[in-house]
């Protein structure tokens, strides 16, 4: 059985009395266990929108969503979200972000602390523990935001264009870590983009979004080996590809828009 | 390099510059006072007796009773304003029914002039401090108030997502978030309120009492002993100073991170 089922999924949302603007129509998708998807589509196509209901921090105005065959109608504690910015706490030291999340459900102990060190070594970040973000840069921001999210150890890492404000190299750099992370921990993630890079870069299927009304036009899948190594992965035949392959749709689609 | 922009320009000229208007002032004192014209000594007293008066009531015992009298009446206003502001600031921040319902009367009382009813309180809480403690605390409590209010809606949207995707309750956004965005607000409000309950406290004084700075300096004044009224004012000059700079560095070291 799938891990997440997108159930008919629809978006209204009504800006006044009068104006109502489908955001979302009618998805449907099968995500399984373990697996590394990514929405991707135009800004305004509702990949951002699917997400957060996903996540359940929005409510579809119909259809469902379901986790391990329970309807979501609220955030849940296996379920990790990442923002496109990384939100971190200014007054707190990196360190006590991370550990916000351990905190909100409890008491921190020690063990939580070797893990939010644990996890911040993995990211680079361990001279920056008692840091503020103020101090910190944009790139190394989001990898505290990551840490923050992995820190509960949740099965389904739900990410919102979480690169989309960096520069291009610290992009390419954070795409290499975040694989890695996924390739080793067996997390099922689902990813927002409107990169085609990044989308071919890091997944194992990407569904192609397209605006008004957001639906998904194709889901196309990779067909990559689950371990293949990331350096491997961007110099293969493969790679170049699907890239093409997916900027077609997007490039068939825009011409068939502006003739129409 | 000089540049043109204030911004750049902060510390291009030194601090000792501030000094000029002090001394300047000073000097067209001193020198009015030299000139011996006729009548104009009973208006101005030359700044030597001020000095002489100052010394005399620092020396003395009397300045200090009325100071103290003062004090206590600021430290009591001050004190229920700031609770009273606290309790309901956080109150309209937090529920939205609250916001409806107190918010057009506290626009209305904000807009009568506090010190007009300062004869009102007179006869009701007397002659003694007790008047003089009720118009500190209402001068004081508006700018307080407003600093919550204003403070209590500086969380930010993005925070307040990343708290509902981990569950946090609204007790856990509010002291983990809320509140520490708050403040700066609050200690904008602190500053304000706090100097506008010593102003309330002394006009509460001139209105009718028994005591106090602002009571001597209208006994004095009804003498005509002018370089006696300096040496109050002085004082309460003093006190604003302090307070303002006391608030100042507790506000700092709170907001050490207040750079994002």
């Amino acid at each position: 059985m799938s891990k997440i089922r997108v159930i008919d999924v629809n978006k209204i949302y009504s800006a006044d009395k009068i104006t109502e603007v489908e955001a979302i129509s009618r998805v449907n998708i099968n995500i399984e266990e373990g697996e590394f998807i990514t929405l991707l589509g135009p800004s305004g196509c509702g990949k951002t929108s699917l997400l957060r209901i996903i996540a359940g921090l929005e409510i579809p105005t119909q259809g469902r969503i379901e986790i391990n065959g329970s309807i979501v109608l609220e955030p849940r504690e296996d379920v990790g979200f990442v923002f496109q910015s990384s939100v971190l706490l200014p007054w707190r030291n990196i360190l006590s972000n991370v550990l916000l999340p351990i905190e909100i459900r409890g008491k921190i102990q020690s063990v939580n602390i070797d893990k939010a060190h644990e996890l911040l070594k993995l990211t680079g970040l361990s001279d920056f523990a008692s840091h503020f973000p103020s101090q910190l840069s944009g790139g190394m921001k989001q990898r505290a935001a990551i840490c923050r999210a992995l820190i509960t150890d949740p099965a389904v890492l739900l990410m919102d264009e979480p690169f989309g404000a960096l520069d291009a190299m610290t992009r390419d750099s954070m795409n290499e870590e975040l694989y890695e992370i996924w390739r080793k921990s067996g997390k099922t993630i689902v990813f927002v983009t409107h990169d085609i890079y990044e989308a071919v870069r890091l997944s194992n299927r990407v569904a192609v979004m397209s605006a008004r009304p957001g639906k998904i036009e194709t889901i196309v899948d990779l067909n990559f080996e689950r371990n293949t190594p990331y350096n491997e992965r961007i110099l293969s035949e493969n790679y170049n590809l699907k890239y093409n392959l997916i900027r077609d749709i997007f490039y068939k689609k825009s011409v068939a828009h502006v003739f129409s | 390099m000089r540049n043109n922009n204030k911004l750049l320009d902060e510390n291009y000229f030194p601090g000792w510059l501030g000094a000029i208007p002090f001394v300047f002032v000073f000097l067209i004192w001193e020198v009015i006072g030299r000139l011996n014209i006729e009548g104009l000594q009973y208006i101005i007293p030359s700044p030597e007796s001020v000095i002489i008066a100052l010394c005399e009531d620092l020396a003395g015992e009397e300045l200090w009773r009325h100071l103290w009298i003062t004090i206590i009446e600021v430290f009591w206003g001050f004190l229920i304003a700031i609770v009273s502001a606290l309790i309901l600031g956080v109150a309209i921040g937090r529920s939205s029914l609250l916001d409806r319902i107190f918010y057009p009367i506290i626009v209305f009382l904000q807009a009568i002039p506090k010190v007009a009813l300062a004869p009102l309180w007179l006869v009701i809480f007397g002659f003694g401090i007790g008047s003089k403690i009720a118009l500190a605390a209402m001068v004081g409590f508006f700018p307080l108030l407003v600093g919550v209010v204003v403070g209590m809606s500086a969380m930010r949207f993005e925070e307040l997502e990343l708290m509902r995707s981990l569950k946090a309750t609204s007790w856990q956004i509010f002291f983990k978030v809320q509140l520490p965005r708050a403040i700066p607000s609050i200690f904008g409000g602190i500053e304000v309120g706090i100097i506008f309950s010593l102003i309330g406290a002394v006009v509460g004084e001139f209105v009718g009492a028994r005591g106090g700075l602002g009571y001597l300096i209208q006994f004095r004044s009804a003498q005509l002993d002018l370089p006696g009224i300096f040496s109050p004012i002085f004082i309460l000059a003093l006190i604003g100073l302090v307070i303002d700079l006391a608030t100042k560095m507790v506000g700092k070291r709170l907001m050490k991170w207040n750079g994002e």
